[in-house]
């Protein structure tokens, strides 16, 4: 376990001390704050505008970061050969994916962490600015709407990473996005492809668009942003059932990568 | 036997239509226990290939490998085993010590031990000072150094150095020459290659030249070395070059050195030479045999093959 707890440890300073993650998180705190200028153009909706556009905001630069540190996640490694100093150590390759999904896991739970605190600022600010705190005094469910749309996009940036190091595990760091964002589209239709499978009248297409439909990564699941924004209703079931989701979705891909990984040959 | 490698062959396919290149054809070579072994060959012969395989980073499509008498593919032997791959890259971001602790790490070592042996060894390597430095501003003798330093985290008892001593001024390969013949004394079992090759000639006990894949010479280096070392050198005083005309008939090659003349032969004529020397009453300076070097025997086989 302390070799897994390595390579995560190492792959978060990597991360961490990338120029370009600090760019995308400068991005993203702007982002949010440009919220304020939609906000004081929107009369009395300015709180739901502030957190559908700032959590919209989170969503976009966090699959970007996933997207793009996934890319060369095991790529990297074997092309600039680091991979010959790692697997020289008493290392399992499938401790070493496990350390990189955790690493590179942690680097998003920490930006989803930061840009959340500044969306909620900026929440906080608008209220205190417009209404008085009226809503902060509703309590609780207010802010646990907040939170829990968080959580399901932090879910979201966990199965993407997965995604992204699967496909890094045997293709260059260009495919990899390309991959990686093609899945993201299917995945964000996902509720479009069942619907077409339930309508189409071949019953080959019907099959062929059922099994795309189970295999692709339901990623419209982890968008509960209007419930949010909006008051509907995010229960407990779902917030179990969507996790538990994510959860076996990414040990999937986990094995998947796994599998691919342990046939490469370092040359 | 720390390591045996028996009748080794390696295939890759290559190309779109996945073409079969064999790169190692019967590679058969074993380092005992507490000696410095030397693998040397030209570019491309397959040294860093045998190394690969030999630490599990590729499969091998015939033959086997055996280290401390257990077949390849056990994880755990990595736990006696220190690699210094050839030009090594590290991570760029990290600093020398957090390096070591990364790969120490990957050992299974953490606390107190992992500390211990991260100073001792940043003291070994001569680069306590830069500890804090970024793997980026490093020199190439300075990451030679902390990938030698990496190479000795576990404290292994088999280390095997991939062109230890590349790029590397005189200075820098004398640092790490003795760091080499210091993890001997230690009882280590080094596996080196090196197109150094005096320098392998200095560390070596016993020496393998590989050639196009093959394995083509085996054994203790003086052996090796005695096996051609059949030249002599005969200095005369007192006598000009005219005396080619009277060693006439005698395969011998003659050279001017500081006024004096230089006689070279080979062994099987020397009592002829001496005889035929000893008859025009010539000065001997000195009858020296001319030891050829590693060098020598590398381009021999080389052109052999």
């Amino acid at each position: 376990m302390y070799r897994v707890w390595s390579v995560a440890h190492n792959t978060f300073i990597e991360a961490i001390r990338d120029r370009v993650l600090y760019s995308m998180f400068l991005f993203a705190a702007l982002m949010i704050l440009s919220t304020l200028v939609f906000a004081s153009i929107s009369a009395d909706q300015y709180n739901k505008i502030v957190k559908d556009l700032g959590l919209t905001a989170i969503s976009v630069i966090g699959i970007m970061i996933s997207v793009f540190l996934g890319m060369g996640l095991v790529y990297k490694e074997i092309e600039k050969k680091t991979v010959y100093n790692i697997f020289s150590k008493p290392i399992r390759r499938y401790e070493f994916i496990l350390g990189k999904y955790l690493g590179l896991g942690s680097t998003l739970l920490l930006l989803t962490i930061g840009m959340s605190v500044i969306l909620l600022l900026v929440v906080l600010y608008t209220e205190i600015t417009h209404g008085g705190m009226i809503e902060f005094y509703y309590g609780g469910h207010y802010y646990a709407q907040f939170f829990k749309a968080v959580y399901f996009q932090y879910l979201e940036f966990l199965v993407l990473i997965a995604i992204a190091l699967v496909f890094s595990s045997f293709t260059t760091p260009i495919m990899s996005v390309l991959f990686t964002f093609l899945t993201l589209a299917m995945g964000k239709f996902s509720s479009d492809i069942k619907l077409f499978a339930q309508e189409v009248e071949s019953p080959l297409v019907g099959y062929v668009t059922d099994f795309i439909y189970v295999v692709i990564p339901h990623l419209d699941s982890f968008n509960v942003r209007h419930e949010a924004v909006y008051g509907g209703e995010i229960n407990w079931k779902l917030i179990f059932y969507t996790t538990g989701y994510a959860v076996l979705y990414t040990l999937a891909l986990l094995k998947l990568s796994i599998v691919i990984f342990n046939r490469r040959e370092f040359k | 036997m720390m390591l045996k490698v028996r009748n080794l062959i390696k295939d890759y396919k290559t190309g779109f239509f996945r073409k079969k290149v064999r790169v190692l054809h019967d590679v058969s070579f074993s380092v005992n226990e507490g000696e410095i072994y030397g693998f040397v060959g030209p570019n491309g012969a397959g040294k860093t290939t045998t190394f690969k395989a030999v630490l599990g980073f590729c499969s091998i499509t015939g033959g086997s490998i055996e280290i401390m008498g257990k077949p390849l593919g056990d994880a755990e032997l990595r736990r006696h085993i220190g690699y210094l791959p050839e030009n090594p890259y590290f991570y760029d971001y990290l600093t020398g010590e957090e390096l070591l602790r990364y790969m120490g790490g990957l050992h299974g070592i953490s606390g107190g031990q992992l500390q211990k042996r991260v100073e001792g060894l940043l003291e070994k390597v001569g680069m306590s000072k830069d500890r804090r430095v970024q793997l980026r501003n490093y020199s190439k003798g300075m990451l030679q150094r902390i990938g030698l330093a990496q190479a000795l985290i576990n404290d292994g008892d088999f280390l095997i150095l991939d062109e230890p001593m590349s790029g590397l001024d005189p200075i820098g390969q004398r640092e790490i020459n003795d760091l080499i013949l210091e993890q001997k004394r230690e009882g280590k079992t080094i596996l080196l290659s090196s197109h150094i090759l005096y320098n392998v000639e200095a560390l070596c006990d016993r020496v393998g030249v590989i050639i196009k894949g093959r394995v083509v010479k085996e054994g203790e280096l003086g052996e090796l070395l005695k096996e051609i070392q059949t030249d002599y050198e005969l200095l005369l005083d007192g006598v000009d070059e005219s005396i080619r005309e009277r060693l006439d008939g005698l395969d011998i090659t003659l050279e001017n050195k500081a006024g004096m003349v230089a006689l070279r032969f080979n062994e099987d004529i020397k009592p002829a030479v001496l005889q035929r020397v000893m008859e025009l009453k010539a000065d001997i300076v000195s009858l020296q045999p001319r030891r050829k070097s590693l060098e020598e025997l590398f381009v021999e086989e080389t052109m052999k093959s």
